[in-house]
C-alpha cells in the first residue's frame, strides 16, 4: 500500500502545482488558475487584434490603426489589470511569508547536502529531538515551520503540493511554512541546480493523522536497540559506520544520512528509488550505478554473503 | 534646448531616483513605521517632481517637429513614470 | 529656426546642389575606401566587412549552441537515458545557455548595429572602426577557443549563472569554471567596446538634420541597448573578477564561512542578467519596428510611443533584477518591491506590441517571409510576456521558479523577442549585403517549421514545470508523468532545427556577399537610408534629411545622393572621413578623419584572447607575454591616430566649411572617454555596493576600519592628482613635455595615495581574512589597475611629446589622458573615504 501511495505521489498527474493539499499552496493554485486563464484570454485578444489587423474590414482596421488603440490596448488595459494583480500578489505574498510563530506548530530543520537532505525535528526551544534523512513526517492539519539551511552549496526545497519553494543558502536560515490537510505521501525535489546528480535529489513528505503521528513519534523517540548480527558487525567493520549513524550502536558517522530507521523509509537514494530489498542490496553494492556522482563509494568488491548480511541488517532497522 | 537630456529623460530619472531611495530604505530599515512614512513622503515628492516636469514641458514653444516630439515624449514619460512610482510604493503601503 | 550649435538651418536649403560635380571624385573615394585583398581580409576595419564577419560568427554560435540543445533534448526524450553522461550533460546545458546569451545573442545584435547603423545614419563608417575590428576579433577568437573547451571535457558546468559556492574552488576545483569566468571576460570587453562605438556613432554621426525625432527606430533601439550595456555589464565584469580572485587567491567574497555571502553574487549577476534580456530584446524590437513598417508600406504607427517604450524599458529593467531571487528568503516588502517593477517593465512591451499591430492594420497586407516572422514573433513574444507577468507574481513564482515552466517562459521570450526578429531581419536586410536575396519560397517553409517546431518544443514545458519537473536535470525518473511532455518537446526541437537547417541551405544557395556594389537592393521597399545606393565608402554624398523615411518622402533622393548633390560628395582631405553632427538636432559640426585598415587591432585582439585563455589554463608566462603584446599592439595602433591634417577647415559641400580637428567636450573622442568613465564608475559603484551589502549582512565578521581623519594625507594626494592632471591641458600650449610631466606626476600622486592607504589597512587585516577585507582590497586593486593604465597613458603622451606628434595648443590625446587620470584619482579618493566610513 505504501508503494502505491508513493507511486501516486510521484506520478505527476494531476500536476501537483494545480493539485494543492494545504493552506499554503491552495491560494497559490487559485492565483495560478486566474493567471493561466487570464493569460489565455489576453492571448486570445491579441490574436483577434492581429487577425483584424490583417484580414479585418477597413472600418475595424482604422480603429485599430492609431495611437488611441495603442493607448487602450498597450497601456490602459495592462495598467488596470496589472494593478489588480499586483495588489492580489502583494497581499498574498505577505500572508504566505509571515514567520511569526503560530501556537502549536511543529518545528523542523532541513539541511540540504550534496545530494540528500538532513532532517532534524526540534522541540519548542530548538533542541534536536529526532534525527532522520530524506523524508519528513508531519501530522495533518498542523502548520510546520521548516528551517532551511545548507551544508555546502545552494539547494532549494520544494514540495509542490504543500507550498512554494525556498532556497537553502550557506550562511543563512530561511523559513518556510507548510501544512498538509489530508494524510498521504507528497513528493518533492531539489529545485536549485547543485551540481552532479542534482536531478536525482528527491524528497518525500508523509502526512499522518494526528493519532498515527503520535505513534510514529513515540517509535522514533524510544531508545533504539538493534539486535547483534553479522550484518551489524560488517556494517561497523567495512567502513559504513564512518559515514552513517545507526542509533544504539557504535556506528556514529555524520557525513551521510542517518540509517537508524532506514527500513521504514519510503524511498532510497533521497526520494528516487523504492525501498525494497533488491534495490537496497544494489544500492549498497553499487550506488554509483543507481545515482551516479553521489558521495557514497561503490562497494563492488563486497562478497555476496557479506552484502546479504548487511542488507539483512539494514532491512531490520525499522 | 533648455534642460536638454535631463528634461527629455525627466520622468524616468525621477523613477530611478525614487526606486533607488526605496530600495535603500527597504534594505537598511526593513518594514517598520518610520520606513513606511519615509516611503510615502518620497513617493509624494517624486510625483510632485513629475508635475514640475510636466509644467516645464508645457512651456516648450512648438516651432518644429522636434519640439513637438520632445514635448510629447516628456509628457507621456511623466505619466508612465507616475504609474510606476505609485506601483513601486504599493508593497510598503499594503 | 532654433539651433543647437549655432548652425544656420537655412543652409540646408542649398541641397540638393545644382552644379555638376568635377570628375574623379568617385574614383578617389573608391581608392580611399578600397576593398581588401588576400591577407587584408584580416585587417579590414570597414563596417561592411566587420559587420558581416561579426554577424556570421554570431550565427555560427547560434548553430553550435542549437546543436547542444538537440543533444540535451535527445538525452531527455525518455527517462533514465544514458546518451549524455551526467557530467557531460551538465557541461552541455551550461554551455548552451552561456553561448546563446554571451556568444550569440548580444554579439548578434551588436553585429547588426555595426553592419546597419552607418548605412542607416548615412555615415561613412562607425566613429572608431578599429575598435569594431578589435571587438570582433577578440570575440571571435576567444569565443571559439572557449567553445572548444567542451571537446576536451573542460567546459564550465555550473549553469550559465554560475552560483557560488557551487562554483567556488571547494566545489569546483577544476579549471572548467575558470574557462567561464575568463572566457566571459573578453566577451564583456568586446561588448563594451561595441557599446561605446554605438553610442558615439548614433549620437554623433547621423545624417545632417536627422534630429532625434527623425532617427530610425533601430538607431533608437541600439542607442538604448548600448546605454544599457554600459550600465549593466560592469556588474558582471566585477562579479566575474571577484569570483576569479576568490578562486585564485582565496579572497572570500562569496564564502559565508568567512564573512562573504553567496547571495552577493546573485545580486551582482542579476543586476546584469535581467537587463541582459532587454539588451537582447530591444535591438530585435527595433528591427521588428523597421521591418513591420516596410513590409506594410506604412509609416510606423506610434513612433513616439515606441521610442518612449524603449527608453522606459532601458530604465525600468534595472529595477527588476531580484525577481530572479524571490525564493532566497527576502522579506515580503523586498519581494513585492521587485514584483512591482516587474509589472512596470511589461507596460512598455505592451505598447510596442500594439504599435506593431496598429501598423499592420493601417498598412498593406503582406505575407512575405519577413512579414511572417514578424507575425510569428509577435505571437510567441506575447505568450512569453504573459507567462512573464505570471512569474512576476511572487507566490506563483515560488512554484514556477527553477522549474521547466521557467525554461518554457524564457524560450518564448527569447525566441519570440530575439530569434524570430533576427530571422525576419536576415530576410529583410540580406539583400543589402548579398548579390541575391534569400528565397521567399524556402523562407515560408522555414518560418512554418520554426514556428510550429518552437511551439511543439516549448509549450509542453509549461506543463512539465507545473508537474514538478525542475530545470537543469540531466535525467528524470519514470512514472512521474514527465515522459510524454518531454518526448513531445524533443520532437518539436527537431522540427525547429529542421527549419534552421533549411535556412542554412537557403544561405548556401543564395547568400553571395556583396559588401560594395551589386547587391540585390531594396527588395521590400524600405524608406530609410540604408537603402540608398552605396559602395564601400557608404553613400557617395551624405543627404540632408527631412523625414523619418526619406526614401519615401524626398523624391529623387537616391539619384541626388549618387550624383553627389549633398554633403561630402568627395574626400575633402584625401583620407577616410565622415561628418560629425550634434547629438540632438544633427547639425554638422566637424569633419572626422578616420583611421584605415591596420594589423594592430587584429594583433591586439589575438593577444587579448591569448591573455585570457593562457590565464585559464594557468600558462602564466605565456599569459603575461600575451598581455604585454596586447598592450604594445594597442599602443602601436593608437600611435597612428589623433593626427590633425594640414587643412584646418574644409568645404563639405555647398560652400559650408567645418573644421577638421576639434578638441574638448564636443569631440567624439571626449564622448567615448566619458562613456568609458561611466563604465569604470559603474564597476566602482558595484564594488561599493558589495562592500555595503556585506557590511549589512555579515556584521559578525566586520572590523573597525582605520579612522576617517587619519586618511587626510591620502585624500590630499588624490586631489593633488586631479589638479595636476587637469592642469596638463592648458600647459600643453606652452610645453608638450610639461603636459606629459604633469600627467605623470598626477599618476604618481594618486598611486602613492593608494599605497599609503593600503598601509593603513594592511595593519589591521589581510585580504583572506573576511569578506570586508577582500572587498577593501578589491577596491584598492581596482584603483591600482587604473593607476597602471594611467601610467601607460602618461608614458604614451610623453613619447608623443618627444616625437613632436602632439597637436597643439590642444590635443585630444592629452585631453583624454587627463580625463582618465582625473577620474582614476577621483575613484581612489571616493574609495578610500567610503571604505573608512563603512564601519
Amino acid at each position: 500500500m505504501n508503494a502505491d501511495r508513493l507511486a501516486r505521489a510521484l506520478s505527476g498527474w494531476p500536476p501537483p502545482v494545480l493539485d494543492p493539499a494545504g493552506p499554503y499552496s491552495e491560494p497559490v493554485t487559485r492565483l495560478a488558475w486566474a493567471l493561466l486563464l487570464g493569460g489565455f484570454g489576453v492571448l486570445a485578444v491579441v490574436i483577434a487584434a492581429l487577425a483584424i489587423a490583417i484580414w479585418g474590414g477597413p472600418a475595424l482596421k482604422r480603429r485599430l490603426g492609431g495611437d488611441r488603440a495603442i493607448w487602450i490596448g498597450g497601456f490602459a488595459f495592462p495598467v488596470i489589470v496589472l494593478t489588480a494583480l499586483l495588489i492580489w500578489g502583494l497581499t498574498l505574498t505577505s500572508r504566505l511569508s509571515a514567520t511569526d510563530p503560530i501556537a502549536g506548530e511543529m518545528r523542523v530543520q532541513v539541511t540540504g547536502e550534496m545530494w540528500w537532505w538532513r532532517v532534524a525535528y526540534l522541540d519548542e526551544s530548538g533542541r534536536e529531538r529526532i534525527r532522520d534523512a530524506n523524508e519528513l513526517h508531519i501530522p495533518v492539519g498542523r502548520p510546520v515551520m521548516i528551517e532551511l539551511a545548507s551544508a555546502d552549496v545552494v539547494h532549494s526545497f520544494w514540495i509542490p503540493r504543500l507550498g512554494g519553494k525556498m532556497d537553502m543558502i550557506p550562511g543563512r536560515t530561511n523559513r518556510l511554512r507548510i501544512q498538509a490537510d489530508a494524510p498521504g505521501v507528497y513528493a518533492g525535489q531539489c529545485a536549485e541546480y547543485c551540481g552532479g546528480p542534482h536531478a536525482l535529489m528527491g524528497f518525500v513528505v508523509i502526512a499522518h493523522t494526528p493519532a498515527d503521528f503520535v505513534r510514529w513519534q513515540a517509535g522514533r523517540t524510544a531508545p533504539a536497540r538493534p539486535p547483534e548480527s553479522a550484518g551489524r558487525r560488517l556494517f561497523e567493520q567495512r567502513g559504513c559506520a564512518a559515514c552513517h549513524t545507526v542509533g544504539g550502536t557504535a556506528a556514529n558517522g555524520l557525513a551521510g544520512p542517518d540509517l537508524s530507521h532506514i527500513a521504514s523509509r519510503r524511498s532510497l537514494g533521497a526520494g528516487i528509488l523504492p525501498n525494497d530489498r533488491p534495490t537496497l542490496s544494489r544500492w549498497i553494492a553499487d550506488s554509483q550505478a543507481l545515482k551516479p556522482g553521489n558521495r557514497m563509494p561503490a562497494y563492488r568488491q563486497l562478497p555476496a554473503d557479506e552484502l546479504r548480511a548487511i542488507t539483512d541488517y539494514m532491512g531490520s532497522l525499522k | 534646448m533648455k534642460g536638454g537630456w535631463f528634461l527629455l529623460l525627466g520622468g524616468l530619472i525621477i523613477w530611478a531616483a525614487h526606486f533607488l531611495a526605496l530600495y535603500v530604505i527597504g534594505e537598511a530599515l526593513g518594514l517598520i513605521g518610520p520606513a513606511r512614512l519615509a516611503i510615502v513622503a518620497l513617493t509624494l515628492i517624486a510625483l510632485a517632481a513629475n508635475i514640475l516636469i510636466v509644467r516645464s514641458a508645457l512651456r516648450i514653444t512648438l516651432d518644429t517637429d522636434f519640439d513637438r516630439w520632445r514635448r510629447s515624449t516628456i509628457l507621456t514619460q511623466a505619466f508612465l513614470s507616475a504609474v510606476a512610482i505609485v506601483w513601486q510604493s504599493l508593497p510598503a503601503l499594503l | 529656426m532654433k539651433s543647437e550649435t549655432g548652425f544656420d538651418h537655412a543652409l540646408y536649403d542649398r541641397f540638393p546642389t545644382k552644379e555638376a560635380r568635377p570628375n574623379g571624385e568617385v574614383e578617389e573615394l573608391e581608392r580611399i575606401w578600397c576593398a581588401p585583398r588576400g591577407w587584408q581580409y584580416l585587417t579590414v576595419v570597414n563596417n561592411n566587412y566587420v559587420g558581416v564577419y561579426y554577424l556570421g560568427t554570431a550565427f555560427l554560435f547560434f548553430l553550435l549552441a542549437g546543436a547542444l540543445a538537440l543533444l540535451m533534448r535527445v538525452q531527455l526524450a525518455a527517462p533514465l537515458l544514458e546518451i549524455l553522461p551526467q557530467g557531460t550533460y551538465n557541461q552541455v546545458f551550461t554551455m548552451h545557455g552561456t553561448v546563446m546569451m554571451f556568444l550569440f545573442a548580444v554579439p548578434a545584435v551588436e553585429a547588426a548595429g555595426v553592419l546597419l547603423l552607418p548605412q542607416m545614419l548615412a555615415a561613412r563608417d562607425l566613429p572608431f572602426p578599429r575598435l569594431s575590428a578589435y571587438a570582433f576579433w577578440a570575440y571571435a577568437v576567444g569565443g571559439l577557443c572557449f567553445f572548444a573547451s567542451l571537446f576536451i571535457g573542460l567546459a564550465p558546468d555550473g549553469g550559465w549563472f554560475m552560483y557560488p559556492p557551487l562554483t567556488s574552488k571547494a566545489y569546483s576545483p577544476g579549471i572548467n569554471t575558470d574557462f567561464w569566468l575568463l572566457g566571459i571576460g573578453f566577451i564583456e570587453i568586446s561588448a563594451i567596446a561595441g557599446a561605446i562605438e554605438i553610442i558615439v556613432g548614433v549620437l554623433r554621426t547621423r545624417a545632417p538634420n536627422m534630429s532625434l525625432d527623425r532617427m530610425p527606430i533601430f538607431a533608437w533601439a541600439m542607442l538604448v541597448f548600448a546605454g544599457m550595456i554600459i550600465i549593466a555589464f560592469p556588474s558582471v565584469i566585477l562579479a566575474t573578477l571577484l569570483l576569479e580572485i576568490e578562486r585564485a587567491f582565496n579572497w572570500p567574497f562569496f564564502d559565508a564561512t568567512r564573512g562573504g555571502d553567496p547571495v552577493l553574487w546573485q545580486h551582482l549577476f542579476w543586476f546584469f542578467g535581467h537587463p541582459e534580456v532587454y539588451i537582447i530584446f530591444l535591438p530585435a524590437a527595433g528591427m521588428l519596428s523597421m521591418i513591420v513598417a516596410s513590409v506594410s508600406r506604412a509609416e510606423l504607427v506610434g513612433y513616439r510611443l515606441i521610442v518612449l517604450a524603449m527608453l522606459a524599458t532601458g530604465f525600468i529593467s534595472f529595477g527588476v533584477w531580484a525577481h530572479h531571487m524571490f525564493a532566497i528568503g527576502m522579506p515580503p516588502m523586498s519581494n513585492g518591491f521587485f514584483s512591482a517593477a516587474s509589472m512596470a517593465v511589461s507596460v512598455p512591451a505592451g505598447i510596442q506590441v500594439f504599435s506593431w499591430i496598429a501598423t499592420i492594420a493601417v498598412g498593406r497586407r503582406s505575407f512575405s517571409t519577413p512579414a511572417l516572422f514578424v507575425i510569428g514573433s509577435l505571437l510567441v513574444f506575447v505568450t512569453g510576456g504573459l507567462t512573464g507577468v505570471m512569474v512576476a507574481m511572487v507566490p506563483f513564482d515560488w512554484q514556477a521558479h527553477d522549474s521547466y515552466f521557467i525554461v518554457a517562459h524564457l524560450h518564448y521570450v527569447l525566441i519570440g523577442g530575439m530569434v524570430f526578429p533576427l530571422f525576419a531581419a536576415f530576410y529583410y536586410w540580406i539583400p543589402m549585403v548579398s548579390k541575391r536575396a534569400l528565397s521567399e519560397r524556402l523562407g515560408r517553409w522555414i518560418f512554418a517549421l520554426m514556428f510550429i517546431g518552437m511551439n511543439i518544443a516549448f509549450m509542453p514545458m509549461h506543463l512539465a514545470g507545473l508537474m514538478g519537473m525542475p530545470r537543469r536535470v540531466y535525467t528524470y525518473l519514470p512514472d512521474r508523468g514527465w515522459d510524454l511532455p518531454n518526448l513531445i518537446s524533443t520532437f518539436g526541437a527537431f522540427v525547429l532545427a529542421a527549419g534552421v537547417l533549411l535556412f542554412v541551405i537557403d544561405l548556401i544557395r543564395n547568400f553571395r556577399p556583396a559588401p560594395a556594389e551589386g547587391n540585390a537592393g531594396n527588395v521590400y521597399g524600405g524608406g530609410t537610408l540604408e537603402w540608398l545606393p552605396s559602395a564601400l565608402y557608404s553613400t557617395r554624398s551624405i543627404p540632408v534629411i527631412h523625414s523619418r523615411e526619406p526614401l519615401w518622402d524626398q523624391p529623387g533622393i537616391c539619384d541626388d545622393v549618387a550624383a553627389g548633390r549633398y554633403f561630402l560628395p568627395r574626400s575633402a582631405t584625401g583620407k577616410r572621413e565622415t561628418i560629425v553632427t550634434s547629438p540632438l538636432l544633427a547639425e554638422p559640426q566637424y569633419l572626422q578623419i578616420m583611421p584605415g585598415p591596420s594589423v594592430w587591432p587584429f594583433a591586439a585582439a589575438i593577444f587579448t584572447a591569448g591573455f585570457f585563455l593562457a590565464l585559464t589554463v594557468q600558462a602564466y608566462v605565456f599569459g603575461v607575454a600575451s598581455g604585454v603584446f596586447a598592450t604594445l599592439a594597442t599602443l602601436r595602433w593608437l600611435w597612428e591616430t589623433d593626427r590633425p591634417v594640414k587643412e584646418k577647415s574644409v568645404d563639405i559641400g555647398a560652400g559650408i566649411r567645418v573644421p577638421t580637428y576639434v578638441t574638448g567636450p564636443s569631440s567624439h573622442g571626449w564622448w567615448a572617454m566619458i562613456v568609458l568613465i561611466v563604465v569604470m564608475g559603474m564597476i566602482f559603484l558595484m564594488a561599493i555596493f558589495s562592500l555595503l551589502y556585506l557590511m549589512g549582512n555579515q556584521r559578525d565578521y566586520w572590523v573597525e576600519p582605520p579612522d576617517v581623519a587619519d586618511g587626510v594625507a591620502v585624500y590630499a594626494l588624490h586631489v593633488t592628482a586631479i589638479a595636476s592632471a587637469m592642469l596638463s591641458r592648458p600647459v600643453l600650449g606652452r610645453s608638450a613635455a610639461g603636459a606629459a610631466l604633469l600627467l605623470g606626476a598626477a599618476v604618481v600622486s594618486t598611486g602613492w595615495a593608494s599605497w599609503t592607504d593600503w598601509g593603513g589597512w594592511r595593519a589591521i587585516l589581510a585580504p583572506q581574512d573576511s569578506g570586508q577585507a577582500a572587498t577593501v582590497h578589491a577596491l584598492l586593486a581596482l584603483h591600482a589597475a587604473l593607476v597602471a593604465i594611467g601610467l601607460l597613458m602618461a608614458g604614451f603622451v610623453g613619447a608623443k611629446a618627444a616625437a613632436g606628434a602632439l597637436a597643439r595648443p590642444r590635443s585630444n590625446t592629452v585631453d583624454l589622458a587627463a580625463l582618465f587620470i582625473s577620474y582614476a584619482a577621483l575613484q581612489g579618493f571616493a574609495g578610500s573615504l567610503i571604505a573608512r566610513l563603512a564601519g
